[in-house]
């Protein structure tokens, strides 16, 4: 079972191309490679086989990654097509599934919308090509950014298309929230529109802010040793770092593996809550993880805590919050372990995690969370590494803030006129408004 | 790609300095041994052209560089300066129909450039944009210079801004009209401006205006090279180089790619909230003059370059937005190799703290 990756825009594109290259990183390391044993070996194997067969095509001794690579610029698609760039890599880009505009979309969503019609034809025809030389696809990755024009406008038009091609697929679509201080000044439209139309095109939302990761990678840098600023690069690699814990194969508690299916559907009891968060300990430096050894009831004792915070960094926590005062209630939990030791984590699961007070009055116990494992191999570098994937109350609070903000700009109506040249009126933004402020107070009533 | 149309005396000097520019930062990419690097790729492509010259065929990007030649329209109802032109090494760079020119001049006189020679060139005119905008494929904007004060700039650039509105609404139209100094030796640059300024509000997706005077100023503080002259006569040499070094600028993170790249069509999306309102204030940091020791505007560390450029000192017009006004939107683009996101993010943080005054629905007005 295979997934696809669609990387809409700069910001998709870029975060794509890294996701493919840490997947093959992940694949290639084996920490401690005395402690292979038999049985552990072909264990092993079998986790690289299934992962290379969920994003990459094989065949001769190449790897094509099963992805659709769709810009309206040249540049970034440009890089990632490099000869130079390719020959580096293990694996590549088919050709045929990349596709460049000329003329960009000038961070207008009105503008990316209308190329995504022009464009269509073209992405479904990639997209056919991919299904093909695929056995069984369950799974549609969009990544996007929200604030610009090509990934919110053209990517929430792809998404369309690809949910009325593709109707019994699992679209898991990622998300950029830009920076709250302002990358763009039309972000917030842009950001409005895009998850208006978003929401009921896709099945599920993993949020990620750039606030957020701009905190960690400063945390990460300044770690290292290394005195020098943070960018975009850094961001990235925790992006794609948390994404692939999330996106490589798993194994349920009888050591068979499951789908990323299996995963989303623990975590989506209702179609009306889809917005997903991912929480990762331990949030180390490379330099650090040589040093470091973590005990996993500290690791989820300090996820647990970080839950209660409302946050997804483990600095800067207080500590003596308790459970009844936690900041946060979701509807359901999946927390995805990995590395090389056999320890079971129920227990401290079950101390930390089953708490009522988490988690919404109509779920019972048994709904609460669940657990899967891969014990075989370690994460990239991490010798113990937990991914806590939630569908809580989390990115409620940025939501709220880009509707503020539009609701600001739109009494005003200031840049509409951009919009209107493309045909979006004001009712497309009323009825964005309204939509996003019933996912707001549904997930506030939880 | 962009197509620059240069009206009028001032329109054409600036005009020249500008493919002076381009031609040397592309020059500066390439190195200058390796015949084999000088590679026409996708950046060149946004301004010339390149053509076989024995076959005269166009050839595609990327191709070895035969002979470029520049997307431009040239026009001057004076022989002057176009004769300079053709004088000069750029003269390779433009065909013949690229230039329109007429005789006498349009005599400080808005209304003789914009009615009578307006409608006795609307054809060549409008024929020789359409040769222009056919080798695009897919033309992204206008970029038109000219004067405010004088009738050719002011009378014939406008009804060309206007021409190319009825032609091709959708391309962007982006004016750098110079305005007049105080002390202007036309007497009749205030009627040719207000006439001008009409029209630019009406017609032009984005008009950034510069300023004689503040010109002279930055000139006067940074340009070590340049003595003040005795006979009162202005620098218009530097004073051009910064003029064609913004244009350059603006259109760099078009050409060239980086982490966040910045089109030009999202500067008029994200600086213009009303159709009307789309005059936008412009500074460099730092002013673009060869460095010598006592260029004292080379600064000193990374915040003080985003200090600088919201002082006024180096904007291209004479305001002063901090102390007297408010501010809209903000848009920056930097050119470098050291300057990360971080160190963006900290010093928008503290600007917006300090400095600035931004109206109430668009706190966040940053680009």
């Amino acid at each position: 079972m295979s997934c696809i990756v669609l990387q809409l825009g700069q910001c998709g594109n870029q975060v794509g191309q890294h996701v493919f290259d840490t997947l093959v990183e992940d694949n290639q390391t084996h920490v401690n490679a005395a402690k292979s044993t038999i049985t552990n070996r072909s264990s092993v194997d079998e986790y690289v086989r299934n992962s290379l067969d969920r994003f990459f095509i094989q065949y001769d001794n190449k790897l094509i990654a099963r992805a659709l690579a769709i810009d309206t610029e040249l540049k970034v698609i440009e890089q990632l097509t490099n000869e130079k760039a390719q020959a580096k890599r293990h694996w590549h880009y088919e050709k045929k599934c990349v596709f460049e505009g000329r003329l960009g979309s000038g961070n207008n969503w009105a503008c990316g919308y209308r190329n995504g019609s022009l464009a269509e034809e073209h992405i479904l025809e990639k997209l056919r090509w991919q299904l093909e030389h695929a056995d069984r696809v369950d799974t549609i990755l969009p990544i996007l950014s929200l604030a610009g024009g090509t990934g919110s406008g053209l990517g929430a038009y792809a998404v369309e298309c690809v949910r009325d091609e593709l109707p019994r697929s699992f679209l898991l679509t990622t998300i950029v929230v830009p920076y709250t201080s302002g990358e763009v000044v039309v972000q917030n439209y842009n950001s409005l529109l895009t998850l208006s139309h978003l929401y009921h095109s896709t099945d599920a939302l993993l949020v990620f802010e750039n606030d957020i990761l701009q905190q960690y990678a400063k945390k990460l840098v300044s770690c290292s040793g290394v005195d020098r600023p943070t960018n975009i690069h850094d961001m990235n690699n925790i992006l794609t770092r948390h994404l692939c814990s999330f996106l490589q194969p798993i194994a349920k508690k009888d050591h068979s593996f499951c789908d990323l299916n299996y995963l989303l559907e623990q975590l989506l009891p209702h179609t009306f809550y889809k917005l997903l968060t991912l929480r990762c300990v331990p949030q180390l430096s490379d330099q650090a993880l040589d040093f470091s050894t973590y005990k996993w009831s500290s690791l989820i004792k300090t996820l647990s805590q970080m839950y209660i915070n409302n946050s997804y960094l483990d600095e800067g926590l207080n500590w003596s919050l308790k459970p009844f005062q936690t900041r946060t209630k979701s509807l359901a939990n999946v927390f995805l372990s990995r590395s090389y030791d056999k320890e079971d984590l129920d227990n401290e699961l079950k101390q930390y995690f089953n708490q009522s007070d988490f988690y919404s009055s109509f779920l019972s116990p048994s709904n609460y969370y669940s657990a899967f494992q891969y014990r075989d191999k370690s994460y990239l570098n991490y010798e113990k590494y937990l991914s806590f994937v939630s569908n809580c109350q989390t990115p409620v609070a940025s939501l709220d803030r880009i509707v503020n903000k539009s609701w600001q700009l739109f009494g005003q109506k200031a840049y509409l006129h951009h919009y209107m040249k493309y045909d979006i009126d004001e009712q497309v933004f009323l009825n964005g408004f309204v939509q996003i402020e019933q996912v707001i107070k549904s997930y506030n009533q939880l | 790609q962009n197509i620059v149309v240069q009206v009028g005396q001032c329109g054409s000097q600036i005009g020249c300095r500008f493919w002076d520019l381009a031609l040397r930062e592309h020059a500066s990419l390439m190195s200058p041994t390796n015949a084999k690097k000088c590679i026409y790729d996708a950046s060149m492509n946004a301004f010339f052209r390149n053509i076989d010259s024995s076959k005269n065929t166009p050839l595609a990007y990327p191709s070895p560089i035969h002979t470029l030649k520049a997307r431009a329209v040239l026009v001057d109802m004076e022989e002057g300066v176009l004769r300079s032109i053709l004088a000069s090494p750029l003269r390779d760079l433009f065909e013949g129909e690229q230039f329109i020119r007429d005789v006498s001049g349009a005599g400080n006189n808005w209304a003789v450039g914009n009615r009578f020679y307006g409608g006795k060139y609307r054809n060549v005119l409008s024929e020789e944009i359409r040769r222009q905008a056919e080798q695009c494929d897919s033309l992204q904007s206008f970029m038109l210079i000219h004067s405010m004060g004088g009738g050719t700039g002011s009378g014939l650039g406008t009804f060309i801004l206007g021409l190319l509105d009825e032609m091709y609404p959708k391309v962007c139209r982006i004016v750098t009209p110079v305005y007049p100094s105080k002390d202007d030796d036309v007497i009749t640059s205030p009627y040719n401006s207000v006439l001008a300024t009409r029209e630019l509000t009406e017609h032009a997706d984005c008009v950034i205006p510069v300023d004689n005077d503040s010109l002279i100023d930055i000139v006067a503080r940074c340009d070590s090279s340049s003595k003040p002259k005795d006979d009162g006569r202005h620098p218009f040499d530097s004073m051009n180089t910064i003029v064609a070094n913004l244009i350059l600028n603006l259109t760099s993170s078009s050409r060239f790619d980086g982490p966040l790249n910045v089109d030009l069509s999202e500067i008029p999306m994200n600086l213009v909230p009303y159709p009307r309102i789309h005059y936008l204030i412009s500074s460099q940091v730092p002013a673009p003059f060869k460095t010598s020791a006592a260029n004292s505007s080379i600064p000193r560390n990374t915040n003080q370059i985003f200090r600088d450029a919201l002082s006024p000192h180096y904007q291209t017009l004479r305001v002063r937005p901090q102390t007297d006004g408010v501010y809209i939107a903000c848009g920056m683009i930097l050119r470098s190799k050291t300057i990360q996101m971080s160190d963006i993010r900290r010093n928008i943080d503290m600007l917006k703290l300090k400095h600035m005054k931004f109206v109430k629905w668009n706190e966040d007005g940053w680009k």
